[in-house]
């Protein structure tokens, strides 16, 4: 979970400089197209991530001028783009989950995982996490894996859903609860264990 | 190891994209922004200026024009001519169009066009694309000696459930030619049909949306005539069905607060008229001899526009003087070709 260095105090410059030079948006994509296109592999699998970071940059591109100047950070508002062209693809979301659920194999794995994971407890553990992905709300869905994958802050998570913090913190919890609760309250590190060491 | 971690675990072994993975989706991008037409959803909100100290503007064209485009500093500060006259210039653009052969061109069909667009503080800029009726595929020289790119996009439906999403949809020359062709004849009803879809769209997505306003129009009249230019500027890069656009121009001739202004030069040189409904300062240019779309323009509203959309914020933002010319667009060129890359 290596999120990208923080020294991005100049994503703004980069955008003010594209609402007159708009090809020095293309700096945008070569700082963060990566993450964003390993976060949206990982929510709808390898054969949509490219579509769907090419239409996230492109809707950005778009949108260029209604952004906030003042946010040095860009990542946010980029990943809020992706959340909502995610969102239109979320009964595939769901459906790859319900997947995994169900037989332990990750349709989103296909095209990169080539090696067959002999470790049939980590399965299990994917699968009840899996249940409980694909029984999450999409909003709290995309509030547990901005924190959890996109390694946003809650105030940034905020920003790129454009709800309030608050909102934030209670979608979280939400999700959180939901996948405990995924595996019978257990406290589902030891259940974990548990698995592995059998 | 809490529920937090397992779920960063989860796809942990998703691996990061190579450049090579990366690279069409960039390609992609740059296609984007070389393509001029800013299409739906594109208000040109106005780049913060470097000084607000210039007065005058002085636009060095690209060489090869003929003469130079408009200099100006200042917009009109009223409407040019009266609405009477600017009701009869549009019933004769009308009768101009509707003389004009129908053709629809097929969906494959490649279209040349050649672009010059200004804004505020920046250089003139030329940029030359292909691109397909139906906006599948696209085309451009990426520089001097470069390779023509061509890229291939998805399938360009009608868009989605929502009025939003098809008035979205409506941003390919091929999509923008059924709108147009769709809008029913009469003046009455089609300013109705305009007044349901804006009341669908909402009024916030339709100026959005227009390439020809600079800011959100706040009368029913610059609503519908940023509805209906937009849907204008997107056939303009190909091919509009004459009897829609003769219905549009005889439409917008009883739009409220719809003016004109003769005898302009536009940023590439050609002679315009322009239409407005925002009393000039944002403005659809014709040609004077054919009254088909051949640009649009604004002119900066001075800090009033950032007190309107940055309230508090504004302070520190620098708009040039009000009247500036602000943005200037020009189709020099739209012909059908026989493919990408010829002209």
């Amino acid at each position: 979970m290596t999120g990208p260095p923080r020294e991005r105090a100049d994503d703004a410059a980069v955008i003010g400089q594209s609402w007159h030079e708009p090809e020095a948006f293309a700096e945008l994509y070569d700082r963060h197209a990566a993450p964003i296109h390993r976060y949206v592999t990982r929510r709808l699998g390898d054969g949509a991530a490219d579509d769907v970071v090419a239409e996230t940059f492109l809707a950005a591109f778009r949108d260029r001028h209604r952004y906030d100047l003042s946010r040095s950070d860009a990542r946010p508002w980029l990943y809020g783009i992706a959340a909502n062209v995610i969102g239109k693809q979320r009964r595939t979301e769901v459906r790859m989950w319900r997947a995994l659920a169900r037989t332990g194999t990750d349709p989103a794995a296909e095209g990169h995982a080539d090696r067959v994971d002999n470790r049939v407890a980590a399965a299990a553990v994917q699968r009840g996490l899996a249940a409980a992905m694909a029984g999450l709300a999409t909003g709290d869905r995309d509030v547990l894996l901005l924190v959890a994958w996109a390694d946003l802050s809650y105030d940034e998570v905020a920003a790129a859903l454009e709800i309030p913090v608050g909102t934030v913190r209670s979608r979280l919890n939400r999700a959180r609860k939901k996948v405990r609760e995924a595996f019978g309250g257990h406290d589902p590190t030891s259940l974990c264990e548990e698995l592995l060491n059998e | 190891m809490n529920d937090l971690d397992l779920v960063r675990e989860l796809r942990a072994d998703v691996p990061s994209p190579t450049q090579a993975r990366l690279a069409p989706g960039r390609a992609r991008l740059l296609a984007s922004i070389s393509r001029p037409r800013p299409r739906f959803a594109r208000r040109a909100i106005l780049p913060i200026g470097a000084a607000a100290a210039a007065a005058a503007v002085v636009l060095a064209i690209a060489s090869g024009a003929a003469s130079g485009p408009a200099t100006r500093s200042t917009a009109p500060k009223a409407p040019a001519t009266r609405l009477t006259l600017t009701a009869q210039l549009l019933d004769t653009a009308a009768a101009a169009v509707a003389s004009h052969p129908a053709v629809r061109p097929g969906p494959h069909q490649w279209f040349y066009t050649k672009f010059v667009q200004y804004e505020y503080g920046q250089p003139i800029q030329l940029s030359e694309n292909w691109e397909t009726f139906d906006g599948r595929q696209t085309a451009y020289f990426e520089g001097p000696d470069r390779p023509l790119i061509v890229h291939t996009g998805p399938v360009i439906t009608g868009g989605g459930p929502t009025a939003l999403d098809k008035y979205n949809a409506n941003a390919t020359s091929l999509t923008a030619y059924n709108a147009l062709a769709s809008l029913p004849s009469s003046p009455r009803a089609l300013l109705a049909v305009v007044a349901r879809q804006v009341a669908a769209v909402g009024a916030q997505n339709v100026a959005a949306g227009s390439p020809v306003s600079g800011s959100s129009p706040t009368s029913r009249g610059g609503l519908e005539f940023d509805y209906l230019a937009t849907l204008l500027w997107n056939a303009a890069g190909a091919a509009a069905p004459p009897a829609a656009e003769a219905a549009v121009f005889r439409a917008m001739a009883t739009i409220s607060g719809i003016s004109s202004q003769r005898g302009i030069t536009d940023v590439a040189g050609q002679p315009a008229i322009a239409l407005s409904a925002s009393g000039g300062e944002s403005q659809l240019l014709l040609d004077p001899q054919t009254y088909q779309v051949i640009g649009a323009r604004q002119f900066s509203e001075g800090q009033n526009f950032w007190r309107r959309v940055a309230g508090r914020k504004a302070d520190g933002l620098h708009m040039p003087p009000k009247g500036t010319l602000f943005i200037s667009m020009a189709w020099a060129q739209v012909t059908m070709v026989s493919g990408p890359g010829r002209t």
